[in-house]
């Protein structure tokens, strides 16, 4: 089996998560986005529907799959059968790299569908490297993970997040998927500074980061909910993180809510002009 | 040498997801036993964070609402015959008797419909334990049993034609060639026909005037809902384990001698209308 020549995705490159609200828009336009993120899991269920919308899409546009179950951090095997699939869908629609979690997601037979957190603790290295090494040698092609926005911390930790997720990624040599919403989030929920977090990012290992709106709730945390334009704050923080690391690609995520297609480009294109 | 998890993040992992799998008391928000203190202190807070119990109740809601929302989503029907909240509890009951064990929310959808399918086709003796709970809620609130199951029977047409795969046709055989009434009929196996007494996609759901008939499929077009006059909602019950001459023998003894004349014209319309509307796929 030959395997076919990925598509590249420009370094200032500018994306959207792909929403089945916007497949008629993007069949009709043309570079209207440099590319387009698909959550792999989605296309890859028995119906041939989803499939042939995302061909068409492929067709005019690169696309990166971003899987959400993996669960590279959980304790039971890798899903080789998935693995597989991942691995088909990457090579049908040419896809550069393929990207997923830092986190949990299941345990035994019980499938929890959320980006849960992990102790940032010096005895999961090795076992969460050792898990993202097998997910990419299983894919093969480059494997990026994306920090998780966390709610939650746990009186494990051993090292600060920025820390944890830099010494994986060079233990499983794998790239980077730097989510700037859940650094800020994060920051906020547990009063860390997200330049420190920043400054620490290992910048070559980074394929694209990720920006999106959240929430902030009555009792003062905030919420990672992909349902709004991307707050000020946030716009701050990635023209910090263009400074110190881009050029990079840059993904909007709006998932609930959804705005028009124009709405959501226009959007996008603030980047352009927060990182000039 | 692979790598093994430490155990406490077994252990770890273990608590987690017995805390994620509690229910909610519905009037508070909170678990309803024991209290969430006690329940967040075994999943090893950071003891310096404001609110632990609150921080990780917005866990526990990202992964009951996407649950919720998904079985909203793939049964519409259903939900507009229960309303959204007694959904909402009938999937909570269905998924703390046993966690959510696909690795899609689609899986889950899936396994929630079988579920309630069974629940509604018990006989009163055969109800116990879950399935006598999920009764007596919907019987609490003065649910109209056989609307459900009407709506239930739409939803779950629609998820069996959208989750096949778009069907190869052989080119329609000519009805003039005799050798065809030997042939059986291969169905589209994306095809539901459904006999509905009730109008499921109203909130109030009122009585038909008379039984109607639908037929969901799967077509290269994607997944079309058609009405079905009377002729072609028998051949569809009887295509599917017969040959085509059976079907015309089966229809023609149906009728009464007055139709029996025009039935023929009617009939070859209507074999032509199920290879067009890909109900079916050809003969073998």
């Amino acid at each position: 089996m030959t395997t076919p020549t990925p598509r590249e995705i420009p370094r200032h490159g500018l994306g959207l998560s792909l929403r089945p609200e916007h497949y008629q828009a993007l069949r009709e336009s043309t570079g209207a986005v440099d590319f387009l993120e698909c959550i792999a899991d989605n296309y890859l269920e028995p119906s041939d529907i989803p499939r042939k919308n995302l061909d068409q899409i492929a067709a005019k546009y690169p696309i990166v799959p971003h899987s959400v179950s993996l669960n590279l951090a959980g304790t039971d095997a890798l899903d080789t059968r998935f693995l597989e699939r991942i691995a088909w869908l990457a090579r049908r629609v040419r896809a550069p790299f393929v990207t997923d979690h830092l986190c949990w997601a299941r345990f035994g037979d019980a499938h929890l569908y959320d980006l849960l957190p992990v102790p940032y603790a010096n005895d999961l290295i090795p076992w969460i490297g050792h898990r993202i090494q097998a997910a990419r040698s299983a894919v093969g092609l480059p494997f990026g993970i994306e920090n998780v926005s966390t709610y939650f911390r746990f009186g494990r930790d051993e090292m600060p997040e920025w820390e944890f997720i830099s010494r994986i990624a060079e233990t499983a040599d794998c790239g980077l998927l730097i989510d700037i919403n859940n650094i800020y989030v994060s920051a906020v929920n547990h009063g860390f500074d997200a330049i420190d977090y920043l400054k620490a990012i290992p910048w070559k290992r980074v394929l694209y980061v990720h920006i999106a709106g959240h929430q902030k709730r009555p009792d003062g945390l905030l919420h990672d909910t992909h349902d709004r334009a991307v707050s000020q704050d946030v716009w701050r923080l990635y023209a910090a993180a263009w400074r110190l690391g881009g050029p990079f690609p840059t993904v909007l995520e709006w998932d609930a809510d959804l705005p028009d297609f124009a709405t959501v480009v226009a959007e996008l294109e603030l980047a352009r002009m927060v990182r000039e | 040498m692979s790598p093994t998890p430490p155990e406490w993040w077994v252990a770890l992992q273990a608590e987690w997801c017995r805390a994620l799998a509690r229910p909610l008391a519905f009037d508070r928000g909170t678990f309803e036993s024991p209290d969430a203190a006690q329940v967040v202190a075994l999943l090893e807070p950071d003891s310096q964070q404001g609110e632990p119990a609150a921080r990780f109740m917005l866990y526990h809601h990202q992964v009951w609402q996407r649950i919720c929302s998904t079985i909203q989503a793939s049964f519409p029907c259903a939900t507009r015959v229960m309303g959204p909240l007694l959904l909402n509890r009938i999937t909570l009951l269905v998924f703390t008797a046993s966690p959510p064990d696909a690795r899609s929310l689609d899986g889950a959808a899936d396994r929630f419909g079988a579920t309630l399918r069974a629940a509604l086709a018990a006989q009163q003796a055969e109800l116990a334990g879950f399935t006598l709970q999920v009764r007596q809620l919907l019987e609490s609130q003065k649910t109209p049993l056989p609307v459900l199951q009407q709506a239930l029977q739409l939803d779950l047409a629609h998820r069996i034609a959208f989750g096949t795969t778009t069907p190869r046709m052989d080119e329609p055989p000519r009805q003039s060639d005799a050798s065809v009434n030997d042939a059986r009929v291969l169905v589209n196996p994306s095809l539901s026909v459904l006999r509905l007494t009730h109008d499921v996609r109203l909130a109030e759901t009122p009585l038909l005037p008379q039984a109607i008939h639908v037929a969901i499929v799967r077509s290269t077009d994607g997944v079309r809902t058609d009405m079905l006059d009377p002729v072609m909602a028998r051949l569809l019950a009887l295509s599917r384990s017969q040959t085509l001459g059976e079907v015309r023998e089966n229809i023609a003894r149906a009728v009464d001698s007055v139709l029996l004349a025009q039935l023929q014209t009617t009939l070859d319309a209507a074999i032509d209308l199920a290879f067009a509307r890909h109900y079916w796929l050809g003969l073998r």
